[in-house]
């Protein structure tokens, strides 16, 4: 009984590990990509109006 | 081997759903119908005591906003001394569990300062910050920032760092940065508008 526990606790870590860590690669990876998306448009604004008000 | 009913992969399918419903809550309509209903409990956040006070008494205001700005830069310094560790780019002497876990404990009582000074600042602009489309921007980019840091960060940092693929760690501590730096670029945003 006690060494099937002990044997069960490793097996429970290691699935917590990998829940945690492809919980974290999922809002990483959702965060990286709107965040790139959201910035490459603030500077593509941020230039239309440089070219409106100054031509450049 | 879990005891929960959705598996051995809650976290990922609660962080998955969560997800779905910020974006679904940012890109539809019922982001312009919540925008509607409240409305009247910005007119009373004017109403209350702190939105008296804010409004008349400019000291009372910069001295909050100050204790605010100093709740920010503790934030943004402990985000960037764990997530800078993680990366390999400072203190590398000490253990990353240490600096990881006492972060950690700035961060919060940093959220907890900058929350409660925030609240008294809304309450003294808070018709105006409502028509600012870059308040609830920060507003969305903070609950994205807690959620992630108390839900997703904290729970994959309490493990052996050792035990952690080396590349999702790598990508929480990019993540994390942006995060929070879109928080403070959001809320610095707020004060050249309108």
């Amino acid at each position: 009984m006690n060494e099937s526990i002990e044997e069960a606790n490793p097996r429970e870590e290691e699935a917590d590990v990998k829940d945690a860590e492809s919980s974290a690669f999922v809002a990483a990876f959702s965060i990286i990509g709107f965040s790139i998306v959201y910035w490459a448009l603030q500077i593509q604004s941020v230039q239309e109006l440089l070219d409106l008000a100054y031509g450049f | 081997m879990s005891n929960s009913i959705l598996g051995p992969y809650t976290r990922t399918i609660v962080t998955i759903g969560f997800i779905i419903l910020v974006f679904g809550f940012s890109f539809t309509n019922f982001r312009s119908d919540m925008y509607v209903v409240i409305f009247p409990f910005f007119e009373w956040m004017e109403t209350t005591w702190f939105g008296i006070i804010g409004k008349t008494w400019g000291a009372a205001f910069a001295f909050v906003q100050t204790i605010h700005l100093l709740g920010l830069a503790l934030l943004g310094g402990s985000v960037l001394a764990a997530e800078g560790r993680i990366l390999g780019l400072l203190m590398v002497d000490v253990p990353a569990k240490t600096i990881v876990n006492r972060c950690h404990t700035l961060l919060s009582w940093s959220l907890i300062i900058t929350i409660s000074t925030g609240v008294f600042m809304a309450c003294g602009v808070a018709l105006k910050i409502y028509y600012l489309p870059v308040f609830w921007y920060k507003m969305l980019a903070l609950m994205a920032g807690v959620m992630f840091h108390f839900l997703v960060r904290r729970p994959l940092l309490e493990h052996d760092l050792e035990t952690i693929n080396p590349i999702i760690l790598r990508m929480t501590a990019v993540s994390s940065i942006l995060v929070w730096f879109l928080v403070a670029a959001t809320g610095r945003w707020i004060g050249f508008s309108g």
